[in-house]
């Protein structure tokens, strides 16, 4: 949900709200969606959203900026420039991710002096959306190793090397969990959870980490049962205040365990802490006549 | 998410959505690929598009092969007849590849074709990006998965 900039007209239609331009339409609009799926790279949004329009032709396409929401989810902006039936036309578009849906705020000015305006309030618009998602078990943000390939299990992603499957490693980014919802998700639990599984594990060496301003440990164990060739695994907890991040890279291919940690710990040192909710005044709240 | 093949110069491919087709000239032989869920059974894919007027005959299987990327793979071999005499022959893989069954199909047009259908065939592997986003940093990019 966005708030309603003061002056705009509001109009609540199916999956969203259209906002016009005080001066009217024929300065502009902006159209918000949500709950939208799939969610997609934003790439693939700005084009499925450019679709609808099919007479907007592209001129050019500013960069990607990354944005923050104030509730802490991760955004996207970004402004396309081109003609729609001959008349310049500018398209503002922001992007709200949530974890399995995104909001949509998609601006359409078609008056040229009102540009920067949309521009700057399309952003606001996405930083002020309140998608209401509190704290909860949620992705992290880390740079895959370049080849490798995702399966996704629900929110945690295992990712398989280019030369799988005569390399049997994989790691598996889990979830960031809340500390004070799931005090569990710990090392000593993987560890554990091997033994439930059946095998044997010895464990090995523990290394203490620091990754930016996160804190933790990694753990190598070794695990063997009768099915199947002796596993390595390392696993590794890092912590904020709010947040654990819990990964693992595991190999049945002893002769590839230092490449595989070479490439784990450069996926490691990527990790950045999921973002925090600002706390800020909710002052331009208190301009809109649409607000929750 | 879709099989991919290495192709040889006088073949051609392209991809509609998670279909794969490769082909050898206008009229050659063609070859469709597909990644399915595992627990679909091979056959419906197989032996698609054949009309009721029609008979398969599997005559040959051959299995515990791997790709040259080491994916397991079983190559079959059906002729299709039509009131006992043959109409048509089809080549298919099908890849056991994590949770995903690949599963590829050739309508041979000429004998010519099968070895270097078959080297295709070895050269399979899956791409599993999806189109949903599965990592936060992948989400401000401009590509497509």
């Amino acid at each position: 949900m966005i708030p309603s900039p003061f002056g705009w007209r509001a109009d609540l239609v199916r999956d969203g709200l259209v906002l016009v331009h005080p001066k009217g339409p024929t300065t502009g609009t902006i159209v918000y969606s949500d709950r939208l799926r799939p969610l997609a790279r934003t790439g693939s949004l700005v084009r499925a959203v450019l679709a609808q329009t099919p007479a907007f032709q592209i001129d050019s396409m500013g960069a990607i900026e990354r944005l923050v929401t104030r509730e802490g989810e991760h955004a996207a902006a970004i402004t396309v420039l081109g003609r729609q039936n001959g008349a310049p036309v500018q398209r503002d578009l922001g992007f709200v991710f949530g974890d399995d849906f995104y909001a949509q705020i998609s601006g359409l000015c078609l008056d040229e002096t009102a540009r920067s305006q949309f521009t700057t309030l399309v952003r606001e618009l996405t930083q002020q959306d309140s998608q209401a998602l509190g704290l909860r078990r949620r992705r992290f943000e880390y740079a895959p190793p370049s080849g490798w390939q995702p399966i996704p299990h629900s929110l945690a992603t295992e990712w398989l090397p280019p030369d799988y499957p005569a390399n049997r490693s994989w790691i598996m980014a889990y979830a960031a969990n809340p500390l004070s919802l799931v005090p569990e998700a710990t090392i000593a639990t993987s560890v554990q959870y091997l033994r439930h599984l059946g095998n044997e594990v010895e464990e090995r060496e523990q290394e203490e980490l620091r990754v930016g301003s996160l804190t933790g440990h990694s753990q190598v164990v070794l695990a063997k049962n009768a099915n199947q060739p002796p596993m390595l695994r390392q696993i590794t907890r890092l912590q904020d205040e709010t947040f654990s991040y819990l990964l693992e890279l595991s190999t049945h291919v002893p002769q590839r365990w230092t490449a595989m940690r070479n490439v784990f710990q450069a996926l490691v040192n990527s990790i950045k802490p999921v973002p925090g909710a600002d706390r800020f005044e909710r002052g331009a709240r208190a301009l809109s006549f649409f607000a929750e | 998410m879709h099989v991919a093949f290495d192709i040889p110069a006088d073949w051609s491919a392209r991809r509609e959505e998670d279909r794969v087709l490769v082909q050898r000239s206008a009229f050659g032989t063609r070859l469709e690929a597909t990644l399915v869920a595992k627990g679909v059974d091979p056959r419906t894919r197989i032996e698609a598009n054949i009309g009721p007027e029609y008979r398969v005959q599997y005559v040959q299987l051959i299995e515990q092969l791997r790709t040259k990327h080491g994916w397991p793979m079983k190559l079959v071999t059906l002729e299709i007849r039509r009131d006992g005499a043959w109409a048509a022959t089809r080549v298919a893989a099908v890849y056991e590849m994590t949770q995903f069954l690949g599963i590829a199909v050739a309508t041979l047009v000429s004998d010519e074709d099968r070895l270097p259908l078959i080297e295709i065939l070895r050269t399979a592997r899956p791409v599993l990006w999806p189109r949903q986003a599965v990592c936060i940093s992948e989400l401000w990019s401009m590509e497509d998965a």
